[in-house]
């Protein structure tokens, strides 16, 4: 007997596994069955000895409406910096690298911008998002540039099932949000669709005239709003022989204010993606992906248009999985995207193309797995770039396992730094090289009910970073820096309990200034705790992160920070859900990025209601 | 100030990259859409002797089964004409037998298994087929035909239990399978010849993923043999269900 449920990773993600386990042992015996299973491994990142942290659907509901930055917000090696809640700018900073330094993929193409070379985690709404994998360490070897500290990936795609889902939020600054999602099955055809909305009028992002890095701030006391408008539609088709075929799109849109100038940005950001899949023959699966990602800001002035930079992505890959005797994987691929660059600006160039071929070698001996992946990237701007990395994996018991990786990664120079045009302050470079990195790490792996403990210790050197040249007004290949860490997370479950706490030890070096890394704290700690009691739940978090330099030259400080958020749950009827949560209950003021204040003690309160 | 760099053009490894791109797409959907049928229950030859879905037992060394335990007849309407006789003799069976799992139960069993193969082998035709054709089971005497249709109950069973005890730990996960998060359930049918050896593996229900299927058909096919079964033929149509499944963390 087909159980087409079992198929789906989102409800088993959902924690819907023993219900449907229990679904199936109506068609077959459970005595009669064979249970085999395995770790899911990150969806496509096509590894299993990956430093992985997962977020599912449910967590995001759990943990509430706030951004994308929240929910990651001092997960294991991550560290954020915000000029502000509700779509304001934000830079994240995995395993204590640079911004730029880590890989934003959604639904598995390429997103941000080009010419900052940064993604906009803001700007994706949660509403819109179903899972979220934070993948650690250097993955150039299957990805290309940038993927330094990690890969942020993001799916919106939900697991099958059909129904209804919708929500309503209101709460502190004017805000309100909605979202409305069906999806549903037509034979072979599974289909998605999710529409969202935020509005809010947002609380004064920044105080008036403190004197930060850049000099005093503007003095511009109004509420800095946010709408964001967002939707999601996808179908996936499978074939009588098991092939699928898919589309999907994403598209949100809206507008965010800041202070000074400009101070206010209406953007797009819009993914499509397009894949045929299946096997040529037993045990040669093939997959052809094509995407487009853009990115688009209108940057304005009082309402006057001031600035636009857009940012267009086009990407194809193709990928080969063969299944190679004594339970090896190797994976042959080739890949190309073209970054096209639209702006007021005069960029001395505004395209590059990219193409590149890799191959992965995934094999299992015993108790023993090893990885070696192997890719070559050639760059219209810079040439060609290898990278390469070896993982090993043993089994030291059934639940416990060591790693041991050495990787290569660099990061692409962007537009800016590349074709800015000359404006006799500052003019890009068109000589840069990328910056290259070298990453080896050391970790454990337990997992032991109720508990699951991960633990890391790595070291990073990065090469030839890019920062300004005061003397030629323009950008080079100067610094080098140095970051080692260490990062766990412990997680427990049991009786209506749910325990977290992830933990992130920094300590990073300019190795030519001698300075601190910026805006990287050197303790990180995100604390969770949840309590179920039949129809109620109640939670709790902790984020908590000791001071920072805001400033390479490390003149201005920002002292650390403790952020106490609760929730609480009440599951009425299996359809209709009521949540609140109380954000900063100890009303602490704290910043992460100079002179941007983060919201005082805000409250929300959400509607839900699903189909059963 | 700024001097343009000389452009890079897209070089020819690029360009022969992307002729290669564009042939494989066309290869590919030439392949995808015109690649096999799919492995479906149809397949598999029909049964040659009947369907019973047997639960398994637990092991006889660990507790005392009750090999001849109510069958799941329903879930298996279309039994084959050869079928019904050992359907009758089981509905000849009492319930209170069928419950009966004293610690006698093992011992019948066996004894019910030797005496089968001695009728077996004095008259094979004896044993799947009683001569008299009783579309009122219950009441037919059942001693020609129980000890034979539990004797071969048992010996299924037994099989089944130690195909699922023995060689669980043989099936692994696909990697191609996991790196994709493909999940589902696999039903196998399979015969078992009288030296112990599984034969006729085939995909009864496919999990959908074709991956999956072949991983579970091919592992069952590669269990060693389990011994002499007992029983004097090949015991058909037996089955395992399979279900892939992937677990957070």
């Amino acid at each position: 007997m087909d159980t087409p449920l079992l198929r789906h990773r989102s409800l088993l993600a959902c924690g819907l596994l023993l219900p449907l386990v229990a679904t199936s042992a109506q068609a077959v015996d459970a005595d009669d069955t064979v249970i085999v299973t395995a770790t899911r491994t990150a969806e496509s990142v096509d590894d299993t000895l990956a430093s992985v942290t997962v977020l599912t659907r449910a967590d995001i509901e759990r943990l509430g409406p706030g951004g994308l930055p929240e929910l990651l917000a001092g997960q294991p090696g991550v560290d954020v910096s915000s000029t502000g809640s509700f779509g304001k700018a934000t830079s994240l900073s995995l395993r204590g690298t640079n911004p730029g330094q880590t890989l934003v993929l959604i639904d598995g193409v390429r997103v941000g911008s080009a010419t900052t070379g940064t993604a906009a985690l803001e700007l994706i709404p949660t509403d819109q998002i179903e899972r979220i994998e934070i993948v650690r360490g250097p993955r150039a070897s299957l990805y290309g540039a940038d993927a330094i500290g990690g890969v942020i990936q993001i799916f919106t795609r939900p697991g099958a099932g059909s129904g209804w889902q919708a929500s309503a939020t209101g709460g502190s600054f004017g805000t309100w949000s909605g979202r409305a999602a069906t999806r549903g099955e037509v034979g072979d055809t599974r289909y998605y669709l999710t529409v969202s909305g935020l509005t809010s009028d947002g609380y004064d992002i920044q105080r008036d005239g403190a004197v930060g890095s850049f000099g005093p701030s503007p003095v511009e006391p109004d509420d800095d709003r946010y709408r964001n408008t967002a939707v999601n539609l996808g179908v996936n088709h499978r074939l009588a022989n098991g092939a699928e075929l898919g589309a999907q799109v994403l598209r949100a849109q809206g507008r965010t204010d800041y202070d000074g100038f400009p101070n206010r940005t209406d953007f797009v950001q819009q993914v499509l993606s397009a894949h045929l899949g299946g096997e040529i023959s037993a045990g040669w699966y093939s997959r052809i992906a094509l995407g487009q990602s853009r990115d688009e800001a209108d940057n304005l002035i009082d309402g006057a248009d001031y600035s636009t930079f857009d940012t267009r992505r086009s990407s194809a890959s193709w990928q080969n999985d063969l299944s190679l005797p004594g339970r090896q994987l190797l994976t042959l691929g080739l890949d190309g995207w073209r970054d096209a660059v639209d702006s007021t600006m005069a960029f001395t160039e505004d395209t590059r193309d990219n193409w590149a071929v890799f191959a992965q070698d995934q094999i299992a001996l015993g108790r023993q797995q090893f990885i070696f992946g192997l890719r070559r990237d050639d760059n219209q701007a810079f040439g060609s770039e290898t990278t390469g990395n070896a993982t090993w994996g043993v089994a030291l018991r059934d639940n416990l396992r060591l790693t041991a990786s050495y990787g290569t990664a660099y990061k692409a120079p962007t537009f800016n730094d590349l074709y800015y045009p000359n404006d006799g302050f500052y003019g890009g470079n068109p000589d840069l090289k990328p910056e290259t990195a070298r990453n080896a790490e050391l970790g454990l792996h337990y997992g032991l009910a109720p508990f699951t403990l991960s633990a890391s210790v790595f070291h990073n050197d990065i090469d030839d970073l890019i920062v300004f040249d005061a003397a030629n007004n323009t950008v080079n290949n100067i610094d080098r820096a140095r970051i080692q860490g260490a990062e766990g997370s412990v997680e427990y479950r049991a009786g209506g309990w749910r325990g977290y706490a992830a933990l992130t030890a920094l300590d990073t070096e300019n190795r030519t200034t001698g300075a601190e890394l910026p805006r990287r704290a050197d303790l990180t700690s995100r604390l969770e705790l949840d309590r179920t009691f039949g129809a109620y739940r109640l939670g709790a978090t902790l984020l908590a992160q000791d001071g920072r330099y805001d400033d390479t030259a490390n003149t201005v400080s920002l002292a650390g920070y403790g952020r106490l958020d609760l929730r609480a749950e009440w599951q009425m009827t299996p359809q209709w859900a009521l949540r609140a949560r109380i954000e900063n209950v100890l009303d602490r003021d704290y910043e992460t990025a100079a002179t941007y204040v983060q919201p005082d003690r805000t409250g929300y309160l959400t509607l839900a209601y699903r189909t059963p | 100030m700024t001097t343009q760099a000389p452009r890079r053009r897209s070089s020819p490894v690029a360009r022969a990259l992307l002729a290669a791109l564009a042939g494989h797409a066309l290869l590919l959907g030439i392949l995808i859409t015109s690649s096999n049928p799919p492995r479906t229950a149809a397949s598999g030859a029909p049964p040659a002797l009947m369907l019973v879905r047997l639960p398994a037992t637990p092991t006889p060394a660990e507790s005392a089964p009750a090999p001849h335990q109510v069958p799941t007849d329903h879930t298996h309407p279309a039994t084959t004409p050869a079928a019904r006789p050992t359907l009758a003799a089981k509905g000849a069976t009492s319930p209170s037998a069928v419950r009966g799992s004293g610690p006698g139960a093992s011992a019948q069993a066996a004894d019910a298994i030797a005496t089968a193969a001695l009728a077996a082998e004095s008259a094979p035709s004896a044993a799947p087929a009683p001569s008299t054709p009783s579309p009122d089971g219950p009441t037919q005497p059942a001693a020609e035909s129980a000890p034979t249709a539990d004797a071969l109950n048992a010996v299924r069973n037994d099989i089944q239990a130690r195909i699922h005890r023995d060689f669980s730990r043989h099936f692994s996960y696909p990697p191609l399978a996991r790196r994709h998060g493909w999940e589902g359930a696999v039903r196998l049918g399979y015969d078992v010849t009288p030296e112990g050896r599984v034969i006729n593996v085939r995909v009864l229900a496919s999990s959908g993923y074709p991956v999956l299927d072949r991983n579970a058909q091919e592992t069952l096919s590669r269990v060693p043999p389990l011994g002499p079964t007992g029983w004097p033929r090949p015991v058909e149509a037996l089955e395992l269900a399979v279900h892939y499944q992937l677990m957070e963390g």
